[in-house]
């Protein structure tokens, strides 16, 4: 095969790897955002880091009623420890993705791209 | 409340599920830390694994059913896109899990779930008295989702991985399961499924389609943290190492060609028995 043929067919099979690659560390990301408590579950979104910061600065911090994933009610009892959780797993979740997402860049070759950690 | 996940393995000529439900149940222990009880209809193979200690109870499932008068069917099983062989498919135990399992709050987990995350341990102590996946996400973003059964019919749920607390109503769930699998002919034209081969995923879903009164926002099954993450068997497992799983995703269009992916910490559903086999073998020589 002419050399220049087969460099591009490894950058289109790098590419589909590199496209792959990428929106699974998403998906891993966006599975690291679920936070579980009591029997509820809750995607820590910038929409519910936000609300309940306002519930904590208006002075709701002691059992306060949520709507979790899947609409259920929850009464929260520590509002500031929900959201000390809630904000740290949202860090952890975003610099995992973050290194993960740059590391991803620096690789040229398949073989880099699926190395185990 | 006891609690503990349930692994079904019937081994068929080619496909040793026992060995995939030990290196299954390992997983568990090891991320979710319950303990694991396997249904087979092959105990004594577990002698040949050096695994009589992994489960916490092995029910055999020649004593507790009428195993011998038990329907059997054939499919087909891919090794990749270009490999296939029908085989033996002995999948119409899933029904008693309500019987068999020994816990009052079950996980069922087939023996190629891969679990490599703790995202399960949110089931237990829940109020749900049943849950499953519905959402799912295929690895290689390019095949038709499973969302509904067909374009016409009831949405999808996956039969692979589900947990049930026992009480009247998983009970009731159970036995209209059963009652479809006993007349699947008519529940398959009913529903309007090509397929004649029959699927727990199917059965699972018009049985949960029929426990919501046939409402498709129903609420008898809550949905099991996150997605449900999978391969097809025309996919390849390439290897397995700690949380992380290597596989070669088949491309659209081009038979035999793939694309290597890899996954970190979260649960996936591995389908090429196979290749899952081949890569178990070499993680536990490696361990070695």
């Amino acid at each position: 095969m002419d050399e220049r043929l087969e460099k591009a067919f490894q950058t289109a099979n790098f590419m589909a790897s590199l496209t792959g690659q990428r929106k699974i560390a998403l998906e891993e990301f966006q599975q690291g955002l679920i936070y579980y408590q009591s029997g509820a579950s809750f995607t820590v979104t910038k929409d519910l880091l936000g609300f309940v910061k306002l519930l904590i600065d208006s002075g709701y911090t002691e059992d306060t009623v949520l709507i979790d994933d899947n609409n259920m009610p929850v009464q929260i009892k520590d509002v500031q420890a929900f959201y000390d959780n809630i904000l740290d797993q949202y860090f952890q979740s975003a610099n995992q993705y973050f290194v993960k997402y740059t590391n991803l860049k620096r690789q040229r070759k398949v073989e880099d791209l699926i190395k185990y950690d | 409340m006891t609690k503990g996940v349930l692994i079904f393995a019937q081994n068929n000529s080619e496909i040793d599920y026992v060995k995939l439900a030990v290196s299954a149940a390992r997983r568990v222990k090891e991320y979710l830390n319950v303990p694991v009880s396997l249904v087979t209809d092959s105990p004594d193979h577990l002698l040949n694994l050096n695994a009589e200690d992994v489960f916490d109870q092995v029910i055999d499932l020649w004593k507790v059913t009428d195993y011998r008068n038990s329907q059997i069917q054939n499919r087909s099983f891919h090794d990749g896109t270009l490999k296939k062989k029908i085989l033996k498919w002995n999948n119409f135990s899933r029904s008693d899990c309500y019987g068999l399992s020994p816990y009052d709050e079950t996980l069922v987990i087939d023996s190629d779930y891969i679990i490599c995350s703790d995202n399960l341990k949110a089931v237990w102590d829940n109020i749900y008295d049943f849950a499953i996946y519905k959402n799912s996400y295929d690895l290689s973003r390019w095949r038709i989702s499973y969302d509904h059964l067909n374009q016409y019919s009831i949405p999808f749920y996956w039969a692979t991985v589900f947990y049930f607390k026992k009480n009247e109503y998983t009970e009731s769930f159970f036995d209209l399961v059963q009652k479809i699998k006993e007349n699947w002919s008519y529940y398959r034209l009913l529903y309007c499924i090509d397929a004649g081969t029959f699927r727990n995923d199917y059965a699972f879903s018009i049985a949960i389609n029929i426990m919501n009164g046939g409402n498709p926002n129903g609420d008898f099954a809550s949905p099991l943290p996150g997605k449900l993450y999978y391969t097809v068997d025309k996919d390849i497992v390439d290897s397995i190492q700690g949380n992380q799983t290597r596989v070669l995703v088949e491309k659209e269009s081009f038979p035999g060609e793939y694309v290597a992916l890899k996954t970190s910490g979260i649960d996936v559903h591995l389908m090429n028995k196979y290749s899952l086999s081949r890569a178990i073998d070499n993680y536990f020589e490696d361990a070695l």
